[in-house]
């Protein structure tokens, strides 16, 4: 039996005392045989997500979210040590994962819910510093995480509920580093470096916190059980937890950039688009908060005009009509040839029985769109109106 | 021994109708092909039928009855479902509610498609009124791409019978295979007919 035990301790510390120094702090960071087959594993689950036709396919926002990460890179991190590269999913949920070469992922939903430019840096420091720190292998080696790894594999295979197959999507490794996240250790060493590069990049470490204090609001505010940033609940509290401490012994008196405004330049097409997923998929709130947000700062945005129309008619609450059809009439204003909003004014002027103009608004729609794909349904309702 | 021989096929009769049904493929037209639940069409000949087991969650879920296909399921498949218009779709939390026009009907359907994660590049070529089995339905064509990039297309006809979604859907590659059987699927579909 103690042979048996100092078996598994000597294996324990072999297979995590390997060399896995941070890349950029080294001229030579030689991979090991085993992170060489991690990484060809990875470029596979690489290629099957490029494939996909699931990347957010904006060339503005990827080279926004490269600027920033070029910020925020250390600088002994040259391409040919490791090559951080950003990638945006199509895709609502909460999520973000970087692979152990360098490329990190994003989701549509995270950077929706993200307010601005410091925010998104102290996301992407954090997932920087898993990549340079190497965490995925340092996490697969550890004989503690087994059953956690385990777990993962197992995970894969569970429904999530909408949009249940992003864990298909990730492959396992993506999965190990979004969905369960890493060893409180790792996840701490994270925030501590990802904060670290944020200041001296010159953001505000005050929005750290923020970022996770809204997720956290988004846990209880999604109903829904998903696959998360940091996976439960406990596990964002931690998080908050750590800046907290972080700003209250190393950078209290720190201020830096925010960037509200370059962020909301560069995201609001995305947020839209995010908000329209939500749309379809019947999270109405999500939807709605998002697009009021939006038209808070820029309160003439047609399509947000619209889609909040939308969410306004088709979830069917009290007053609802009234609103829907106010929104549909300031896209209107805002954009005349924008043809959806003239297609839903006139069903809506048809429910209360307006019936010349709604046919206006339907003949509208119908030459600004003559292609559209619901011309049959708009000739019907213009045939049956009286 | 005639008494033991006689018990013993009735305990195997009473155990097999027991058993919940397995899935299935058969030939159409095939004596052992199993009935689809009162609905009926002039299934194509040359096509095998697939009929989900009884206790398949998803098929359960998503009200799936029969598939068909003539060169494979990947290539192009015919589908048909029936399914109560309270229950949850597999990627819209939107429900159906009895009594809604065939148009808003449609409209959850296709928020139904277009939040589900493997369709990618969804482009709707059509959206209109269509007649299903006598019955005011709706009609939705559209071309997506898989995520492994192949690019397909697919028409799907419903109605709502009282408080029951029925649709009859065709899926296929959309070079060479889509329209291929694009006719015999029209002819199925028109054929279309059951007990409400």
């Amino acid at each position: 039996m103690r042979v048996l035990q100092f078996v598994i301790i000597t294996s324990v510390w072999f297979l995590t005392g390997c060399g896995t120094t941070p890349f950029g702090t080294s001229s030579d960071n030689t991979l090991d045989e085993d992170e060489r087959r991690l990484w060809a594993a990875v470029t596979e689950e690489e290629k099957r997500i490029d494939q996909s036709g699931l990347l957010y396919a904006d060339s503005a926002v990827n080279d926004y979210l490269i600027s920033v990460m070029h910020k925020l890179s250390p600088p002994g991190l040259t391409p040919d040590l490791l090559a951080i590269e950003v990638r945006v999913l199509k895709n609502p949920l909460l999520n973000a994962f970087a692979f152990p070469n360098g490329k990190i992922y994003v989701h549509t939903g995270m950077l929706a819910r993200i307010e601005n430019e410091a925010q998104l840096a102290t996301l992407l420091g954090h997932e920087l510093t898993h990549a340079t720190h190497r965490h995925t292998i340092e996490e697969l080696r550890g004989v503690r995480r087994a059953t956690t790894a385990l777990a993962t594999l197992h995970m894969i295979a569970l429904p999530f509920g909408v949009f249940g197959l992003a864990a298909t999507t990730l492959g396992t490794i993506g999965t190990l580093g979004s969905v369960t996240g890493y060893s409180r250790g790792k996840e701490q060493e994270a925030d501590e470096e990802g904060i670290r590069l944020m200041v001296k990049a010159g953001y505000s470490p005050q929005e750290a916190p923020k970022l996770f204090e809204h997720l956290k609001e988004e846990i209880g505010f999604r109903k829904v059980k998903e696959p998360y940033f940091f996976g439960s609940h406990p596990k964002i509290q931690d998080r908050i937890d750590s800046f907290r401490d972080l700003l209250k012994s190393k950078y209290a008196d720190q201020r830096g950039e925010i960037g509200a405004d370059r962020y909301d330049a560069v995201m609001t097409p995305l947020v839209i688009d995010n908000a329209e997923t939500d749309l379809a998929i019947g999270r109405f709130q999500l939807a709605q908060r998002d697009l009021e947000r939006i038209l808070s700062k820029q309160s003439r945005h047609a399509r947000a005009h619209y889609l909040l129309g939308e969410v306004c008619r088709q979830r069917k609450g009290e007053g609802d009509a009234e609103l829907s059809e106010k929104h549909y009439r300031q896209a209107i204003t805002v954009d005349p040839q924008l043809p959806a909003p003239h297609r839903a004014l006139g069903y809506a002027l048809l429910k209360r029985g307006d019936h010349q103009n709604a046919k206006a608004e339907l003949l509208k729609y119908l030459e600004l769109a003559p292609q559209a794909s619901d011309r049959a349904y708009v000739e019907q309702a213009l045939k049956e109106s009286p | 021994m005639t008494a033991h021989y006689l018990l013993s096929l009735i305990l195997i009769f009473s155990i097999g109708g027991c058993l919940p049904r397995q899935a299935k493929f058969s030939p159409v037209g095939a004596e052992e092909q199993l009935p689809t639940d009162q609905i009926w069409a002039d299934w194509p000949s040359e096509w095998m039928t697939f009929r989900p087991a009884e206790y398949d969650k998803d098929a359960n879920k998503e009200g799936t009855l029969l598939l068909l296909s003539k060169d494979g399921f990947s290539l192009q498949t015919i589908t048909l479902t029936k399914r109560p218009v309270g229950n949850d779709f597999k990627h819209t939390q939107k429900k159906l509610t009895p009594g809604m026009l065939p148009q808003e009907a449609a409209e959850i359907v296709l928020d139904n498609v277009k939040a589900t994660p493997q369709v990618v590049d969804l482009q709707i070529i059509e959206n209109g009124p269509a007649i299903v089995a006598g019955a005011p339905g709706f009609k939705l064509t559209y071309t997506y791409r898989e995520k492994s990039g192949l690019t397909r297309q697919a028409t799907l006809y419903g109605t709502l019978d009282r408080d029951t979604l029925v649709t009859l859907s065709y899926d296929a590659v959309k070079r060479h295979y889509f329209q291929k059987d694009l006719a015999t699927f029209e002819k199925a579909k028109d054929s279309l007919r059951w007990k409400s």
